[in-house]
């Protein structure tokens, strides 16, 4: 599902300081979009703003014909799956009840015999199925991450938005992570959005970037194309220098 | 692939076994309830003993006359309404404990937290000091509750409002609770201050919270609020288990986090203001009642609701039981002991608070 958004603004508060100001791109479907920019440029409010946590003061965002304005809360969820940086796991109780939160639009009051298997089938698919009976809070920071898009993907949507979601782990999980994130793309078919910070990750798995500076969409489009030595200068400030080490893709 | 598969059917066997251990224990907790109400019928300060409690429910039914006159009244206008006043005033303060807990993401807030029972004892002040000639004239023994009520409400209205123009965030609510709770806490001093030798002890005895005096109406009326809300919280047990997660990831599962969170606020409200009117402010029900709760039977609002209803009853029943029965035939204000046993519980809380349950 194509995914675009027009001229939205957003601050916190009435009086507050404008987080975003106009900002217009388009998230292709069936790519792996990487959200890039320095801290605080609002990457992560947009990403908000796009499930509804965040609801702009002016412009719209439109999945394929359908504004968001239009959208209950419920539908949204069916539309775009939601892996946050980390979960607060409230009062969350083993990683299959928590896990099963993510079905809720699809779920009755009880729980049928197809919702306990279509977990089971998300735990084994992320292989953390031997997580299943143990309690959320207690696992660590990478199992935490594969719970979480175990979460987003009981919401079967077509988009899936992560929200900084390898900012706290090691390498290896990192990679994991970043596989798991690909792997919806080239084998379910769906979209997947990504707020991130390391740039050589970005380069690897996406395919696709939105470069924003201080509220507004510095560019978009093909990562190599416009993910260029120019534009991290002139957003991060930073001189660099993009090698083909002989890998797939280039190194920053 | 067969390891896998057997993998993925243990963690589904193991799964439908946790709920079926969690219904049975609701069971259990529902057993307990029972046999505390009969053995809260069967004992008090008078004579009176299960016997006459059932025969006294016959002629009730009948039209006989098996028992005496005052053993049928102290049977069915004195013990039956306070034990099911007890049970249903215990299960009121633990729904609300509960619901309260989920909607602000944290094991410690009890049904107080926002300062509805500062607010409750100021209204029951006013009428105990300044209104106990008239109130007997004009609404019998209802001006205490009324005046508790009203102000409960009030001050949980004033918390609202104040929330709304800060933004209304959990962080603001709870904020806005503990000062307006601070506010009204003060005004009872001041009533303390001013009342006469001959009203302080009434004050002070409402503020330990008793079921002494309960009636079938106060019964009737909390027991009208409470299924009310437990029917309304059973409906909406999934959203509630999505809210304790907080705003965004609950907004993001497709809930609506506002129109919940003010339902709950509402219900929470007016299931305390109902019981703390008529009871008093009786501690630490609200509290350890939901917690007891989640450590048996985890927290799925789905089993927690009833298992907390069900807690929440059997230990303030127990509890007034106990004091009515220690210094027999004296007895002590209920919250004297539900404080003693939930003071100690609490601090095991707060101590196990960093391994969250």
């Amino acid at each position: 599902m194509r995914l675009s958004v027009s001229d939205i603004c957003f601050s916190y508060g009435k009086k507050g300081r404008e987080i975003l100001h106009k900002v217009t791109c388009d998230f292709p479907e069936n790519k792996v979009t990487a959200i890039l920019g320095p801290n605080g440029c609002g990457k992560t409010t947009m990403a908000k703003c796009i499930n509804k946590i965040n609801i702009p003061s002016s412009g719209d965002i439109h999945f394929g014909d359908r504004s968001i304005k239009d959208l209950e809360r419920g539908e949204i969820a069916k539309i775009v799956g939601y892996v946050p940086q980390f979960s607060s796991a409230g009062m969350a109780g083993t990683v299959m009840e928590f896990v099963m939160l993510g079905r809720r639009q699809f779920l009755g009051w009880g729980i049928k015999d197809e919702d306990i298997q279509a977990v089971a089938d998300v735990l084994e698919r992320l292989n953390i199925t031997e997580l299943s009976d143990k309690n959320y809070s207690e696992l660590s920071g990478g199992q935490k991450q594969k719970v979480l898009v175990a979460r987003a993907l009981m919401q079967d949507s077509e988009i899936y938005l992560f929200d900084e979601p390898t900012s706290n782990l090691d390498i290896k999980n990192e990679l994991e992570i970043m596989k798991l994130a690909r792997g919806i793309v080239d084998e379910h078919q769906k979209s997947v959005i990504m707020v991130v910070h390391d740039l050589n990750m970005a380069l690897h798995y996406a395919d696709y970037a939105v470069i924003m500076k201080a509220g507004n969409v510095v560019e978009h489009g093909d990562i190599k194309s416009v993910l260029t030595e120019k534009t991290i200068d002139e957003v991060y400030g930073v001189k660099t220098k993009i090698e083909d080490c002989g890998f797939v893709n280039p190194f920053v | 692939m067969s390891d896998s598969m057997s993998s993925k059917e243990e963690a589904i066997a193991k799964y439908k076994k946790l709920k079926g251990k969690r219904a049975g224990l609701i069971f259990v907790i529902a057993a307990g309830l029972a046999a505390m109400t009969i053995i809260a019928f069967a004992v008090g300060g008078s004579s009176v003993g299960l016997g006459d409690i059932f025969c006294s429910i016959g002629d009730f039914f009948t039209g006989n006359e098996t028992v005496s006159d005052t053993q049928r009244y102290i049977s069915l206008d004195i013990r039956l309404p306070r034990v099911l006043t007890c049970i249903a005033a215990g299960s009121s303060l633990a729904l609300a404990g509960l619901l309260m807990q989920g909607i602000f993401q944290n094991p410690l807030v009890s049904p107080y937290t926002l300062g509805i029972s500062s607010a409750a004892s100021f209204g029951a002040s006013l009428a105990i000091i300044f209104l106990s000639g008239v109130s007997s004239v004009v609404m019998g023994s209802y001006m205490t509750p009324l005046l508790a009520f009203g102000f409960s409400v009030l001050a949980m209205l004033l918390v609202f409002v104040v929330a709304k123009v800060g933004g209304y965030s959990t962080k603001t609510l709870v904020l806005t609770g503990v000062a307006i709770g601070y506010l009204f806490s003060s005004l009872v001093s001041l009533m303390k201050y001013v009342a006469n030798v001959d009203s302080l002890p009434d004050l002070v005895y409402w503020t330990m919270g008793s079921v002494a005096h309960t009636t079938w109406v106060q019964f009737y009326i909390i027991l009208g609020v409470l299924a009310a809300c437990i029917v309304i919280s059973m409906i909406l047990s999934w959203d509630l288990n999505i809210m304790t997660l907080g705003k965004d990831e609950a907004t993001a599962l497709g809930v609506n986090f506002k129109r919940i969170q003010t339902i709950t606020f509402i219900m929470t409200t007016i299931l305390t203001a109902v019981t703390v009117s008529f009871t008093g402010v009786i501690g630490f029900v609200g509290l350890v009642a939901p917690h007891v709760t989640r450590m048996l039977v985890g927290n799925d609002y789905r089993f927690c609701v009833p298992a907390s209803t069900l807690t929440g009853g059997l230990l303030l029943l127990a509890a007034d039981t106990i004091s009515r029965t220690v210094i027999a035939p004296s007895e002590l204000p209920v919250g004297i002991i539900t404080s003693l046993v939930g003071v100690p519980f609490y601090l095991y809380l707060v101590l196990r608070r960093n391994k969250r349950i």
